[in-house]
């Protein structure tokens, strides 16, 4: 797979996770988004024909709002921390589908979801070092981006 | 009956999502307990007898699969109905868990309809086999 058809494939399948688990609707966005408050940023490392690590960024309003989704609950009815536990479980479920779809039957391990919060100049960092980067608009006007550092591609099968 | 049942995920997120989605499936539910990895659950399962763990895999100190792992060697745990919920599809692991004597592995996402298929089949299957013996 080429670089670009893995990005294709975060993409869609992020949009779908979305939509399937939260009722959020997606859409990519042109240009790179400009974070202004503090954010929530989580890693997963994999390790399959290709070594990596997918990050998704976002807002603890967006997180506290997936929450609610997912739980079927009112953002007040949330406990503390379901913002993270959120935006983990939604990298944990992309990383399951965009795993299969990247690298095929092949094996594929891939990490615990780790979870920190970080200023946008920090976030600066993981997006500056990846390989490719995404970013998505929901219909509320939130903004979600990936961001996927490969450490070795050349074995890259389809 | 009302069930007594284990929800094993390190995410306290996931372990609300998981309740949510088994009051959503109609089941009799007595009690639910929660354990945050495989050592706890093992824990648990020593003190209380459930009639089905729900498990993820990911998870820090003890996976899923050590503990299914752990269940199957025991004389007494290996006949609890496991069920794993994970997001992993690596065909080898849910290969070896299936050896294991896992009862249904769901893939995350999932529908609410299909989730309460599986667990409505593995709780019909526990009660035949009770029958049974």
């Amino acid at each position: 797979m080429q670089i670009e058809d893995l990005s294709t494939s975060l993409r869609q399948t992020a949009c779908e996770v979305l939509e399937e688990t939260a009722f959020v609707f997606a859409e990519p966005m042109e240009s790179s988004i400009s974070w202004k408050t503090a954010m929530i940023e989580v890693s997963i490392a994999f390790s399959g024909p290709v070594q990596g690590v997918m990050t998704l960024a976002a807002t603890s309003e967006f997180g506290s709002s997936l929450a609610a989704n997912f739980l079927g609950v009112e953002p007040e009815e949330l406990a503390e921390g379901e913002d993270e536990g959120s935006l983990a479980e939604l990298s944990n479920i992309l990383m399951g589908v965009v795993a299969e779809q990247w690298f095929s039957s092949a094996q594929c391990d891939f990490g615990l979801p780790k979870v920190r919060r970080l200023t946008p100049a920090e976030h600066e960092v993981t997006r500056a070092a990846a390989t490719f980067s995404l970013s998505l608009e929901t219909d509320e006007d939130e903004n979600l981006e990936f961001a996927v550092t490969l450490d070795s591609r050349e074995d890259c099968s389809d | 009956m009302a069930y007594r049942i284990l929800i094993v995920d390190d995410s306290s997120t996931i372990r609300r999502m998981l309740k949510k989605a088994i009051s959503m499936a109609g089941l009799d539910v007595g009690i639910v307990m929660e354990a945050a990895d495989g050592e706890e659950a093992l824990a648990a399962l020593k003190e209380n007898w459930v009639d089905v763990v729900f498990s993820d895999i990911h998870m820090p100190n003890m996976s899923g699969d050590q503990l299914v792992e752990k269940m199957a060697a025991d004389g007494l745990l290996a006949s609890i109905p496991v069920v794993i919920v994970s997001s992993d599809r690596n065909q080898a692991l849910r290969d070896r868990l299936e050896k294991w004597g896992v009862q249904a592995y769901i893939t995350k996402p999932f529908r609410p309809e299909s989730f309460k298929e599986v667990i409505h089949q593995v709780l019909e299957a526990k009660e035949g086999a009770n029958l049974a013996d």
